[in-house]
């Protein structure tokens, strides 16, 4: 990782130039996040990769209005979460967002025991569905920040909000997680 | 209590999110260069700013013939998106007046949706509800753009609504001594009103470079502040005009 803002800034530098090469290596880059961004918000994948590779075109027709030696990731993460949120408000749909868990979840450390494994599972299954009873814009807060890693910054970028709502609405969703998971537990 | 930000972490992990489709970067590739590269400032542009910076200065010293209007202007250097200076001579004022580059039209509902913040929208005023709505993403939070159109489909006026995040974005106007510049009150905002010869009009990024801006009627403008935006009306448009379209908001 050590010394990527530096080649970053250089690839925007020679896309900017019309260097097509240096732009298929942003976007290899940027690609996962971007993609991934666009998912939470369209609600699905194909429009999400339409989305993706619309961004991804018309961010490089915008290089010429790109601020040289600022962070490419949240300006490219606007243009791409825009193209998903009009691909979701053309087809009228609601998001209903389809997470999944994976088969297993993540293997941190030792292994751990069946009993500790089942356990896991439980809350994270019940973790998926108090967040699925949150209101949808603290719901993707939560997603941009939690699951994608996205700074408040490029949260606020891709969500189209400003940085103080970011940090309300995900302040709000959090503790109507642990209000209602709270509950559970006690239960 | 648990740990629910770890929780959300953990659940991202074990989610099955998608990755992106396989050959996107080599698509993405294949269309851009079968188009256009990326769009520079263009070369007039430049050239405004370089001949605005140069006016600056001689401005800074011509203007001190007249303190009064000075101290006004230096006050409003501190309004958030907008910013003008007076000009001895006037550079040639890019105006394109037919491809504006404010975007895709959209209905109101879709730009209140778009934006970043709370739109304002015109009401009744001398000049009627608005034609058309267009929403612009490459603006920081949006650009948000009311037109008034004539029977042949031209603008008539135009209403401009930016966040000027963290007050970097700054935009410059340029006005020459045959452009009358008033302070006026709208609604007890500040607000600044230009009136007479074209101005040339350019943003300035956050790096202080021209944003390639196409669009500007450049005649009579209206620029004032309402909560954290900053708004422009230009047009054919007499003061009384343009303040009651700026009330009807």
């Amino acid at each position: 990782m050590e010394g990527r803002p530096r080649e970053e800034h250089d690839l925007v530098e020679r896309a900017r130039r019309g260097h097509v090469a240096a732009y298929e290596e942003l976007v290899q880059l940027h690609q996962g996040i971007a993609f991934r961004t666009a998912y939470l918000i369209a609600g699905n994948a194909a429009d999400a990769e339409d989305a993706t590779q619309d961004g991804f075109v018309k961010a490089y027709r915008a290089l010429g209005r790109f601020r040289a030696g600022a962070p490419f990731r949240p300006w490219l993460l606007q243009i791409v979460a825009n193209e998903a949120r009009n691909r979701r408000r053309s087809a009228g749909r609601r998001a209903a967002l389809d997470l999944r868990l994976a088969g297993a979840g993540p293997s941190g450390g030792a292994a751990p025991s069946p009993e500790a494994a089942t356990e896991a599972a439980e809350r994270r299954r019940e973790l998926l569905g108090a967040l699925e009873r949150l209101r949808e814009e603290e719901r993707l807060v939560l997603a941009c920040r939690f699951f994608l890693d996205l700074s408040e910054e490029e949260t606020a970028a891709a969500l189209g909000v400003r940085r103080g709502t970011v940090k309300s609405r995900a302040s709000r969703g959090l503790a109507r997680l642990r209000d209602e998971l709270g509950e559970d537990a006690r239960a | 209590m648990r740990d629910v930000e770890r929780e959300l972490r953990d659940l991202g992990a074990a989610l099955a999110l998608p990755e992106p489709p396989e050959g996107l970067a080599a698509r993405v590739r294949e269309t851009v260069a079968a188009g256009e590269p990326p769009a520079r400032p263009s070369r007039s542009r430049r050239r405004v700013l370089v001949v605005a910076l140069a006016a600056l200065v001689l401005a800074a010293l011509g203007a001190l013939a007249v303190p009064q209007a000075r101290t006004a202007l230096l006050e409003w250097l501190g309004i958030r998106g907008a910013a003008v200076e007076r000009v001895e001579t006037q550079p040639d004022a890019p105006v394109v007046p037919d491809e504006y580059g404010l975007g895709d039209p959209v209905t109101l509902e879709a730009a209140r949706g778009l934006a970043g913040f709370e739109v304002a929208a015109p009401g009744a005023s001398p000049l009627g509800r608005p034609d058309e709505v267009r929403f612009d993403p490459l603006t920081a939070g949006g650009q948000v753009a009311f037109l008034w159109l004539d029977d042949g489909g031209a603008a008539t006026a135009l209403l401009t609504e930016f966040r000027a995040p963290l007050g970097f974005e700054f935009v410059e106007k340029l006005a020459g001594p045959g452009t009358e510049i008033a302070l006026v009150d709208v609604d007890g905002g500040r607000g600044i009103w230009l009136e007479g010869e074209p101005h040339g009009f350019y943003y300035l990024d956050e790096a202080g470079q021209p944003r390639d801006e196409t669009l500007r009627l450049a005649r009579n403008t209206l620029l004032w502040e309402r909560g954290p935006l900053t708004l422009r009306l230009e047009g054919d448009l007499t003061r009384e005009q343009a303040l009651a379209v700026a009330r009807s908001l």
